[in-house]
């Protein structure tokens, strides 16, 4: 056995620019197990909620995460929604679903970006971010925020998109498809990326559903299993099938994200040849009462929504449990036995959001 | 939540109902606290693969100490150090315990505090 070392990881690392430490026990370059350490940076949001007006509190919860901005703010409303007993319009759950599916194509391709960075592919990384520029012009346009939107309400959404923008947001989501065939075909077929993601950090069938993993971690391992198919805002309509790879390794984690990427450009398409005419929101009257779960698909899995109303126009509890949260027990699993220098790739590959975990 | 199943569950038979959900085929996604007038309950939330969900509710008193489930769903350790840090509800035998530094509040126990607060 050789001589056992502490490596400190974090709380800042260029490869993960977010507050997540952990302690690797080395032997040689070899990691025989990890500590994590969080809340460098809690927020106590979930607390915040006994001081917030419910309607208001939207506007503090889709600021969880820059990337899953527009997804919380949805999964917050749908869950108020829930628990008040209120039925949206049809145009505003389409509107969602195709805010919500390019959160998505933005941030697999800013984590594709990061994965690139990570094995010193800079070239790959940049053309990344390059492409996912579009889908923040598309935000920009139709929200006015290319980070955080504040579109989504509690009854809908606060703007329409007018269908001759649609339409031409067809096609930007049809350039988009085809550009990125070029650089995702890298992580695909590369040899070099496939020496660093092949066989490494691999979690099986079992062990990813008992390590509670969630999103593309979990399906990466075999596991079908996608919250959209629960069938809320357009997703009910839509034609998908939830993108499953089986060799639970970094690379299986990596299709997953590419192919889902496609999956989401897909299903933009879909909602724009679909979207209803009509109202995009509804006067929601009173204060929520009881308690509601809503559980939703954010680009790193699922996500846990819980609210519990008294009456009043303060939530009495909400609480949040985050993809990344859920990851951390994979993530202690694939590093024992790995190398030293495969640990930003392992890291990466649960898409860790510090942001999120520390709501 | 007239979809939602929520069981209530006594300590001394959390363990128990968590190994009866792991051999049904379910497995752990969040076990959160949440205030109530009297004092906190936890919901642990289950789900199967199919989407089902089922919750179980156990009541508890602050500073009570309740056993951790982490022998049945290894991922338990994780909400149940959460739950100590922020509403001081003591678990024993957790599969990794953080000794009360998962999260490292300038406020111990900060949630705790605030319900106690809240009672007055």
């Amino acid at each position: 056995m050789g001589e056992r070392t502490i490596i400190p990881f974090g709380p800042q690392h260029p490869v993960l620019p977010e507050p997540l430490h952990l302690d690797l026990i080395m032997e040689d370059e070899k990691v025989v197990g990890a500590v994590p350490s969080i809340g460098f940076v809690h927020r106590g949001l979930e607390k915040l909620v006994e001081k917030r007006d419910f309607n208001e509190m939207i506007y503090v919860i889709e600021r969880i995460c820059g990337i899953c901005s527009f997804i919380h703010g949805q999964s917050y409303a749908q869950t108020l929604e829930g628990l008040m007993g209120v039925d949206i319009p049809p145009r505003a759950k389409y509107l969602r679903t195709i805010w919500a599916e390019l959160s998505r194509v933005h941030s697999h391709l800013l984590w594709l970006g990061l994965m690139a960075d990570a094995y010193g592919f800079e070239s790959l990384f940049m053309h990344c971010w390059r492409i996912r520029e579009k889908v923040l012009d598309i935000f920009e346009e139709t929200t006015g925020g290319r980070v955080i939107f504040s579109v989504c309400k509690i009854g809908g959404v606060w703007k329409d998109i007018d269908n001759d923008t649609l339409n031409r947001i067809k096609v930007i989501v049809k350039d988009i498809g085809e550009e990125a065939k070029a650089v995702t075909d890298v992580f695909v077929r590369d040899y070099s990326v496939q020496k660093r993601t092949r066989g490494i950090g691999v979690v099986t069938y079992q062990e990813a559903i008992d390590l509670g993993a969630v999103g593309p971690t979990l399906r990466g391992s075999g596991v079908v299993q996608d919250m959209r198919t629960l069938g809320y805002a357009a997703y009910g309509d839509l034609n998908f099938e939830p993108i499953v790879e089986k060799d639970g390794d970094c690379y299986a984690r990596t299709v997953v994200r590419v192919r889902e990427v496609y999956q989401s450009l897909d299903l933009i398409r879909q909602c724009i040849e679909k979207i209803p005419d009509g109202e995009v929101d509804m006067k929601v009257k009173g204060n929520p009462s009881g308690e509601y779960i809503s559980r939703m698909e954010q680009p790193r899995g699922q996500t846990f929504y819980y609210a519990k109303g008294n009456g009043t126009k303060y939530l009495e509890r909400f609480r949040v449990r985050t993809p990344t949260f859920a990851n951390i027990p994979t993530l202690l699993k694939i590093l024992p036995g790995a190398d030293l220098a495969d640990v930003p790739v392992l890291a990466l590959t649960i898409d860790p959001c510090i942001s999120c975990t520390e709501r | 939540m007239t979809e939602r199943i929520i069981n209530p569950v006594t300590a001394e038979e959390l363990v128990d109902r968590a190994k009866q959900y792991l051999q049904n085929g379910y497995r752990l996604i969040q076990i959160c606290c949440t205030k109530t007038p009297s004092e906190m309950y936890l919901l642990y939330s289950f789900e199967k693969l199919d989407l089902t969900l089922e919750n179980l509710r156990l009541d508890v008193q602050s500073g009570d100490t309740i056993p951790s489930i982490s022998d049945v769903y290894f991922a338990a350790f994780l909400y149940e150090n959460e739950i100590h840090d922020l509403y001081g509800i003591n678990v024993s035998g957790m599969a990794v315990d953080f000794q009360g530094t998962f999260y490292e509040t300038a406020v111990k126990q900060p949630f705790n505090i605030i319900a106690a607060d809240m009672k007055e």
